[in-house]
């Protein structure tokens, strides 16, 4: 356990550790590119320059161990004077393109070379120019003037998305980046080397100027792709999701996430968004006041009792699925299921599994009861009615089918589907979980905020909300006024939830009290 | 010193009739009347008469293109962050060529625009100058936001001192010293 | 054609012709006065003044009587109605009745009274009841004010202005306003033979006999009417409007429309008490053959003496500050009533000696 000084602060740290990192953790920054926690050191940016007694020459904060007795200074005149040169150098060639640079705003380069750099360069020559907007992908544009050479794409290509796929080519002052072999990024990462890259060489082709980034409001949220529930930061403005990017959570995801949980977004402001609650009236539905569908559709479950076929989604939240089950155990129905969803599935982050919240489900224990059928038994057996919370049936023609030879359909969704052309009698317009808050259990039991970062459109209410007025109507219990007061329900009553704070969730969630589900059913 | 007693100047017969201070002061005015004794009209008939604005005049913010007409706003959106009442409102978009961004929507709200000059102060392309236009009306609150055809065609008429026109070919030095160390950056 | 000549002839005709005349002449005169004073004052101040409606902006004054009929009448809560709504008519008729014995041109006057002077007078102080009523009706601070001050003014400048007046009537020996006219186109009567020519006419006019009464009653006639420096009653810096404070639309208008109308009562009073009225050194005769241009010919000639005296009334009003009221109240009691009555015992002395010397 060596023991060392920097900038005064006496620390004890783990053997093994670089000083970047014993200064992290101390809460001292010390500039850097090239060196990212997550990736191996590389050494070569030059910015992270510290001036250690004893030593002749500064040294690079990312590559020196710490050492007994060792004393760093970050901030004496030599340090900062090297790190200005270094500065200097770093933008010898660099194209200036703020402007019109995506990076413009959370660049690492405006900001050390506001912070630490100088305001002018003494370096007389035409810079050297290098190809512009190459494409590396359909998601990666790469810009090589831009490019700092600090090598963290080609690292996380190579370390974390084990697809060695990018290197350095050429020599000198002509090197650039390139996808080896000339062809395009495959992996199904490769859009972290977007988040890595500290300067704007790499960007996204989907937020493109689309927005300027100190204009997003941003929202720290859970990826809704996987049952991983990678923690994201979600950037939104006019009210739209502009971009998902991957925040740092050493339980879950650490700092990155999929490129397909990125475009999760994508059908938020699809045309198909319900807006307006729907009654099916003479074989067609047509909008209505809440009160009314509300009504017609408490009628319909009561109507249906215990020969009611429930599925809730397993993208709802966990105090979604909550209210859920207490309406179904009022209405006294062992028919619950939830419907799996596949998605790709991998080594790294991917499960498989595309309920982001299957592991609530199980849980709260959203399975066929004693007795009970699920979602298999649709077409051999005829229900009294059925309810969809969050959930449709456009992927199963044949379950569809049977659906709609049922007396009363409820369908709480998002966006109109066929299921709910076809077969719903009552429709809730309900919100994607863009937009509300809430919490989901992550695959290995981690209790997560999910936050609303814009506001649905017309008058959809979050499911929540619904699900509250639904059983207000069934049961006489009252509507939680806020998902805070559900989830405070649910944890009194639900010992896997059992104490669990809604505000101490914190940024990086808490584990579940019992992680392995008691008893499920399945 | 608490205070000073003013000592009032004592009055002569003819001042206190009134009647000659009066017709004094009447032949005063009777000048101004007439402008005579070097008194002249300082009133200015607007809209015949109008001022000769000064060099640092701030009237509507308006857009210009560079000497080979092309747009040099680059949709930076630093004027719409700068904006004070957020008068300014951006899309931007992609386009071709090695600038490859220009605004697509460029908005100015003149009824919310207080001329302050911030967004000429802040643009790093040059692209938008306060205008010598003061007279703006419309008779909608819509009408008052003008678009970027308006602003361009606004900057066209309101070159002042060549100041708004001036040949700032960026992106003409760029390709070409590009293509001296042998990289095509037009296509 | 002759029958209609006829039908002027008749009392019920000539009546008829002689209020068009008067009832059109006045208010003309009056938006001119409206526009006259801001272009004045516009002037004085270096400024252009309304230029923009009509030539030179003379329409201006029916483009603001447009607005105000457009402008939304309020009535305050707060006020003693029939009062409050009579006070503006009270302010229009008395100058507009006055008008009715004056006599524009031979002949042209409405009503020719033997106590012409009287009836003038007699109407003219109804006027206060307007100012007074509107203070009092407004129930408003400001408005109480004024009206306080007007009346209080209007009573003490009332006996100034009356006895300056009579000396006109001692040398002129009638009050009949045609008679008051007439003595003053004779040319001068020395060692009683009748001076006739151009100077012995003009040093006719009652101004050079009597100037000190003339001054008097045109200060008087300054008080009486509201005008700076006498403009108390309604002193914006102190009272915001006074009387009319709670006044808005054409009830406004009103007042503003009775107050010029009094300035060209008694203008055309003076005008015709000390400055000849009518006539112009014979001048007046020019057109003795048609009697229809020789009555325009003299009513201009009228009208022209009371622009000159209106001007001046305005000149005055934008050149010399506002008196205090104590001041207001010294000037009329301590020094122009006694000055008033000295001047009255002199003038009927000399009348008396002059009767004496010509005999
Ligand atoms: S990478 Fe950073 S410094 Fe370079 S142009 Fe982009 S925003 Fe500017
Ligand atoms: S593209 Fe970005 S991450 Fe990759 S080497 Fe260049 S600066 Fe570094
Ligand atoms: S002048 Fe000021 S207020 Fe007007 S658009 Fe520019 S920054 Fe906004
Ligand atoms: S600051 Fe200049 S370049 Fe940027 S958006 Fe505004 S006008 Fe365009
Ligand atoms: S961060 Fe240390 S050399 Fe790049």
């Amino acid at each position: 356990m060596p023991k060392l000084t920097i900038d005064g602060k006496t620390m004890e740290v783990p053997k093994g550790a670089t000083v970047i990192q014993a200064a992290r953790a101390a809460g001292i920054e010390i500039p850097h590119y090239c060196w990212h926690p997550g990736l191996s050191v590389a050494g070569n940016c030059r910015i992270c320059l510290v001036e250690v007694e004893g030593m002749p020459t500064l040294q690079i904060a990312c590559n020196l161990l710490c050492a007994d007795n060792m004393v760093v200074r970050t901030q004496s005149e030599k340090a900062k004077g090297g790190r200005a040169d270094v500065m200097e150098l770093l933008l010898i060639n660099h194209p200036l393109d703020c402007p019109i640079c995506d990076q413009a705003g959370e660049c690492k380069l405006q900001e050390y070379s506001f912070r630490i750099g100088k305001d002018r360069s003494s370096f007389d020559f035409p810079k050297v120019h290098k190809p512009k907007h190459v494409r590396f992908s359909d998601k990666v544009m790469f810009d090589a003037e831009r490019c700092i050479l600090c090598t963290r794409c080609v690292r996380f290509c190579a370390e974390v998305a084990k697809r060695d796929e990018l290197d350095i080519v050429n020599r000198g002052d002509r090197n650039e980046i390139a996808v080896k072999r000339g062809g395009e990024l495959e992996n199904d990462y490769q859009m972290n080397v977007i988040d890595v890259c500290p300067v704007g060489a790499l960007t996204s082709m989907d937020f493109r100027f689309k927005s300027r980034v100190w204009f997003l409001e941003n929202a720290k949220s859970v990826c809704s792709g996987c049952s991983r529930g990678c923690n994201v930061t979600v950037g939104s403005r006019w009210n739209r999701v502009l971009r998902v990017i991957p925040r740092e959570n050493p339980h879950v995801n650490q700092w990155w996430m999929c490129d397909a949980g990125r475009f999760t977004y994508k059908g938020n402001d699809a045309d198909t968004r319900l807006g307006a609650p729907m009654i099916r009236k003479n074989g067609a539905l047509a909008e209505c006041s809440w009160d009314e569908a509300l009504d017609a559709a408490a009628k319909g479950l009561r109507d249906a009792g215990a020969d009611l076929l429930a599925l809730v989604s397993g993208r709802l939240t966990n105090e979604e699925m909550w209210l859920a089950k207490d309406v179904l155990a009022h209405l006294g129905t062992p028919h619950r299921d939830v419907k799996p969803r596949a998605f790709a599935k991998d080594d790294f982050l991917r499960t498989g599994d595309g309920n982001p919240n299957s592991r609530g489900a199980a849980l709260l224990g959203i399975a066929p009861g004693t007795g009970g059928s699920g979602l298999t038994s649709l077409g051999s057996r005829a229900f009294r009615g059925a309810a969809l919370f969050g959930e449709d049936l456009d992927d199963r023609p044949e379950a569809l089918e049977a659906l709609s030879k049922c007396g009363f359909v409820l369908v709480v969704g998002s966006h109109e589907t066929e299921t709910s052309r076809r077969a719903a009698h009552v429709v809730l317009p309900g919100v994607t979980p863009f937009e509300k808050d809430g919490t989901y259990v992550n695959v290995s039991g981690r209790v997560q905020r999910l936050a609303r970062s814009v506001i649905a459109p017309g008058e959809a209410w979050p499911d929540w909300k619904i699900l509250g007025a639904l059983r207000a109507r069934l049961t006489g219990a009252p509507a939680p006024r806020t998902p805070a007061d559900a989830f405070a329900e649910m944890c009194a009553a639900s010992p896997a939830f059992s104490g669990l704070p809604w505000n101490g969730l914190g940024e990086h969630g808490a584990d579940a009290r019992t992680p392995e589900p008691a008893g499920a059913a399945r | 010193m608490a205070y000073v007693k003013v000592k009032r100047r004592k009055l002569t017969f003819a001042e206190r009739t009134y009647v000659a201070p009066i017709a004094k002061g009447m032949v005063t005015t009777l000048k101004h009347m007439l402008q005579l004794g070097g008194t002249e009209r300082v009133t200015m008939e607007y809209p015949e008469q109008k001022w000769k604005l000064p060099d640092r005049y701030r009237g509507a913010p308006v857009l210009v293109k560079d000497a080979a007409g092309r747009e040099k706003c680059v949709s930076c959106s630093m004027c719409e962050y700068v904006c004070p009442p957020r008068a300014i409102s951006i899309i931007p978009g992609e386009i071709d060529g090695p600038v490859e961004k220009a605004p697509k929507v460029f908005d100015i709200d003149m009824l919310r625009c207080i001329f302050c000059g911030y967004c000429e102060e802040v643009c790093p392309e040059e692209a938008i100058f306060m205008s010598e236009e003061y007279e703006l009306c419309g008779q909608t609150r819509a009408e008052m936001v003008f678009p970027k055809d308006k602003l361009y065609a606004m900057g066209e008429k309101f070159g002042r001192d060549g100041r708004t026109k001036d040949p700032v070919k960026k992106y003409d030095r760029l390709v070409s010293e590009a293509a001296a160390q042998g990289l095509d950056l037009t296509k | 054609m002759d029958a209609v000549m006829n039908w002027f002839g008749t009392p019920v005709g000539s009546a008829v012709v002689k209020v068009l005349v008067v009832g059109n002449v006045v208010p003309l005169l009056v938006s001119f006065l409206v526009w006259l004073e801001r272009r004045v004052a516009a002037w004085i101040q270096d400024r252009t003044g309304p230029n923009r409606v009509g030539p030179f902006g003379l329409l201006q004054s029916f483009a603001d009587l447009l607005k105000f009929i457009f402008k939304e009448d309020v009535l305050p809560g707060h006020v003693n109605k029939p009062m409050y709504l009579l006070a503006p008519a009270l302010a229009v008729i008395p100058p507009l009745v006055a008008l009715a014995v004056i006599p524009f041109a031979d002949r042209m006057m409405i009503a020719d009274l033997d106590t012409g002077v009287l009836a003038v007078f007699a109407f003219s102080s109804i006027g206060v009841y307007a100012l007074a009523l509107g203070g009092w009706a407004s129930n408003s601070k400001y408005a109480l004010i004024g009206g306080v001050r007007a009346s209080a003014q209007l009573i003490s400048y009332e006996l100034v202005l009356g006895l300056a007046a009579l000396g006109v009537f001692m040398i002129t020996g009638s009050l009949r306003l045609h008679d008051v006219v007439t003595d003053q186109a004779n040319g001068l009567l020395i060692d009683g033979t009748l001076r006739d020519g151009f100077l012995p006419k003009f040093f006719d006019w009652n101004i050079w006999k009597q100037p000190l009464g003339a001054l008097l009653f045109f200060i008087a006639a300054l008080a009486e009417t509201n005008r700076a420096p006498f403009d108390l009653p309604e002193a914006e810096s102190e009272l915001a409007a006074g009387y009319h404070t709670e006044y808005s639309s054409m009830k406004f208008a009103l007042f503003f429309l009775g107050e010029y109308a009094a300035m060209v009562a008694i203008s055309g009073l003076f005008t015709t008490l000390y400055l000849g009225g009518w006539t112009l050194f014979g001048a007046e005769n020019l057109f003795a053959g048609t009697p229809a241009l020789q009555t325009a010919w003299q009513i201009a000639i009228f009208t022209g003496k009371v622009v000159f005296l209106l001007f001046t009334i305005i000149w005055i009003r934008w050149t010399v500050p506002r008196f205090r009221y104590d001041q207001l109240m010294d000037l009329g009691w301590k020094r122009m009533l006694p000055i008033s009555i000295g001047w009255l015992v002199f003038t009927a002395l000399a009348t008396w000696a002059y009767a004496q010397h010509v005999r």
